[in-house]
Formats: structure tokens, C-alpha cells, sequence
């Protein structure tokens, strides 16, 4: 989508029509529907959201070539992102992983595929890599970056180790994607297995910001805190 | 396209000051290189005979056939290279269909190097899929199952006698040629495709 970015003064119901990927980073922010024709700046003071940090992350996940500028960085408070992170990563792990497992499981079921069974291992086995990418994250990263903003410093670790160590978690659905569509046995229909494609799409585009916002915000944001601290 | 190397792109603008001024922001961070410039349409055709490059920039206002996708109909032998627009004002939408991205003059140094790099990462040319494209060679068929039985590219290579550098160009090929990236994605791809049975896995 190319056209100007959204504003404090969108309304944020409009953002959600221009966008019905937003339907998933709102509950994130602990927002539902019934939005009304409340503004974001109104929405997200009258539910303790910060505004900076919300409009980001909307326009990240709906313009491609969205790139903040310096001010709006600063803006944007750290512990408020991993919050956001750390509910998305709850999301993931509790609704989206488990919804796709489902379908793929029932695909299997109706088409009675042979080796079905090996396609539920590549589903569990690349849930476990999720988790184990979530923990290091929520147990590893995120207590690095606290103790940074109560200006504690650790020899021991650097930001620049989550950057280089920072896998793709979008490789495995890729795969998926493309084994349904081209290589699953002909019992597998197309009408049986448009849903969880569609989910798997859908899943995927949005791990992919995820990981942009990691890269592109969370790490700039600390590289600038360590340098302070230097 | 090879991520490490540069982008080569090639500039058909009729001003020299912005030709300049386009080749310099974009070998800024070294993501790209201009290997060659042309004012116009008729002097790209009589000199860039035969050189690779990955990008052309062109100004739309040089074409004038107001006809979608008149862009690949000009170009018809660069149908593997992403075609980008640089607009100074307007264009009609149909001159501009057929461009893989757009690029304004006001736009910053850095958003014009995210258009571009968007555009290779994404570029794919859906009107031809060459005929080698298609299959796995038997070749890529012994490999992909020596890489689903979970060997490393050290035993692959012993085992088929070949070197790691070729079993790394195998494992590229075959990668591209089924989209799949990953060890139990190509497992999977190698069971259903009866290249192995589960049982020797």
C-alpha cells in the first residue's frame, strides 16, 4: 500500500478497514472491536496504550516501505514494545500455532494421507523451535534490555549477540506453503486445504514484521541506550 | 539473485545532473553499482548491447506508448530484470504498469535503496518459467535424499564423490526449483515424492 501513513488523528476503526491484518496486532495492544469513531490518539490514551509505539507498529505492518524517522524512534518507550512483543509471542503460541496445527491435522484426518504423520512432526517440531525462539527472547533479551534502562550495565552480554543469533522463523511455514500447494497427494483438494493455506499466508506475512520490528526497532532502540551508557 | 554481490543497475534519464545525482545516492552504502548511464531510449539499444545488469531505472516520461506494460514490450529481452520507474511529476498509470517499483525524485537516498532492494527480493518472473526450471535432475534427486537422511555436506560430498562447493550448488538448485528451504521440508518433499520411504529415514 502506498499512501500517506496513518496519524494520531485516524480514526482508529479506518485503520482496521484499510487493513484487516491489523485484526491481529490490535488484541496484542489489549484492544477489541467496538471501537466507535474514536481516533487513535483517543483510543489508545482512554486504554493506556502509547500512541508513538501503536501507530508504528500499525504502519509497519501495513505499508511495506515504512522506515521511522529518528523522532519518531525516540518516541517510542522500550519497556511498552517488549510488552507488545512478549503479548504477541503469547498470540502466536496460544491462538495462531495452534489454529494452523488443527487444520493441518484435520486435512490429514479427511484425506486419510499416508504419510500424514510426518507432516504433523514438521508442524511440532517447528512449534518447538518457536518456543524455544520466544523463550530466549523473554528470558534472555528482553531482562538484558530492563536492566539496561535501570542503567545497569553487563560485561556479559551485547544486543549486537540477539542480532547475530536472530533466526527466521517464516522458513518452516514458507515450506508448508509450498508443500500443500504443489506436492500433497490429490485426496487433498484444493477446497480442503484453502483455509489453512490461507492461515499459513496470513501467519507468515505477520511473523515476517514481527521480525522486522525486532531488527529494525528493538535493536536500534538498544544500540542507542548501550551507547549512552558507554 | 546472489545476496552478497552488488545490484548493477543501469540509468535511462535524459538530465545529466539527475543521472549523476541518482548514481551517487545509490552507491552510497554499496548495496549497488551503476555499471552505465544513456540519455534515452535510442542510445541504450545502440550501445548496451550484451551486459548483464539486474535493474533498469528509467525515466517513463521517455516512453511514449501509453499502453499497460508497455515497459516489457520495449524491453522484451529483459524480462528477467526488474524494470523501476523514476518520476519527477505525473505519469498516467498505464505507462506505470509493468514497473516492478517507483521511484520519486523527493524521495531520500535510504527509501530509494529499501524501493529497489523490495523490488529485486521480490521480483519474479511469473510470465516464463524456463524448461530447466521444472524438474529435479537425478543428480538433485540423490542429493536431496542423502540431505533428507540427515547427512552433513562433507558426507554428501565423500559419499557422491563430489566436492562441497557442488554440493552446495546442488542444494541451492534444489531449493529453488521446489521453494523449500528447510532439512524436514525436504525430507517431506522426498517422502511424498517417493524419492525414499519413511522407513529409511
Amino acid at each position: 500500500m502506498e499512501q500517506n501513513p496513518f496519524s494520531a488523528n485516524t480514526k482508529a476503526a479506518d485503520m482496521a478497514l484499510a487493513n484487516y491484518r491489523l485484526l491481529y496486532v490490535f488484541p496484542c495492544f489489549g484492544l477489541g472491536l467496538g471501537l466507535g469513531d474514536g481516533t487513535v490518539k483517543q483510543v489508545c490514551e482512554k486504554n493506556g496504550v502509547s500512541v508513538p509505539l501503536f501507530l508504528l507498529v500499525c504502519n509497519l505492518y501495513t505499508f511495506d516501505n515504512y522506515s521511522p524517522n529518528a523522532d519518531t524512534l525516540m518516541q517510542i518507550p522500550l519497556d511498552d514494545l517488549m510488552r507488545y512483543l512478549q503479548n504477541s509471542h503469547r498470540e502466536y503460541l496460544k491462538n495462531r500455532m495452534p489454529e494452523v496445527i488443527g487444520q493441518v491435522l484435520n486435512l490429514i484426518d479427511s484425506s486419510q494421507m499416508k504419510n500424514g504423520k510426518m507432516l504433523m512432526g514438521f508442524c511440532e517440531k517447528y512449534k518447538q523451535e518457536i518456543i524455544a525462539h520466544f523463550d530466549y527472547e523473554e528470558q534472555t533479551v528482553f531482562p538484558y534490555i530492563r536492566a539496561l534502562l535501570e542503567g545497569k550495565r553487563t560485561e556479559r552480554y551485547k544486543i549486537k549477540e540477539y542480532e547475530r543469533n536472530h533466526s527466521n522463523l517464516d522458513a518452516a511455514l514458507n515450506d508448508l506453503k509450498n508443500i500443500i500447494i504443489k506436492y500433497l497427494p490429490p485426496e487433498c483438494t484444493l477446497e480442503k486445504c484453502r483455509n489453512v493455506l490461507i492461515d499459513l499466508f496470513l501467519f507468515e506475512s505477520d511473523l515476517s514484521k514481527h521480525t522486522l520490528l525486532e531488527n529494525r526497532i528493538l535493536i536500534a532502540l538498544v544500540e542507542r541506550i548501550e551507547h549512552t551508557l558507554k | 539473485m546472489n545476496r552478497t554481490s552488488k545490484n548493477r543497475v543501469v540509468i535511462i534519464e535524459p538530465s545529466p545532473v539527475v543521472r549523476q545525482g541518482m548514481k551517487k545516492m545509490l552507491e552510497e552504502d554499496g548495496d549497488f553499482a551503476v555499471s552505465s548511464m544513456y540519455s534515452d531510449l535510442p542510445a541504450f539499444r545502440a550501445r548496451a548491447k550484451n551486459l548483464p545488469f539486474d535493474i533498469f531505472l528509467i525515466n517513463p516520461a521517455l516512453i511514449h506508448a501509453h499502453k499497460p506494460f508497455a515497459i516489457r514490450e520495449l524491453f522484451p529481452d529483459y524480462s528477467q530484470t526488474v524494470a523501476a520507474a523514476l518520476l519527477y511529476g505525473y505519469a498516467d498509470s498505464d505507462t506505470l504498469a509493468g514497473f516492478d517499483c517507483v521511484l520519486s525524485i523527493y524521495d531520500d537516498s535510504l527509501k530509494m535503496r529499501n524501493k529497489l532492494q523490495h523490488a529485486v527480493k521480490t521480483f519474479v518472473n511469473y510470465s516464463e518459467t524456463s524448461i530447466e526450471n521444472v524438474d529435479l535432475s537425478d543428480r538433485e534427486k540423490e542429493i536431496l535424499v542423502s540431505v533428507a537422511q540427515g547427512l552433513t555436506n562433507r558426507e554428501i560430498a565423500d559419499k557422491h564423490c563430489i566436492s562441497i562447493h557442488t554440493v552446495i550448488s546442488h542444494r541451492k538448485n534444489i531449493t529453488r526449483k521446489t521453494g523449500i528451504k528447510t532439512i524436514s521440508g525436504l525430507t517431506i518433499y522426498a517422502v511424498f515424492n517417493g524419492l525414499i520411504s519413511q522407513e529409511e529415514l
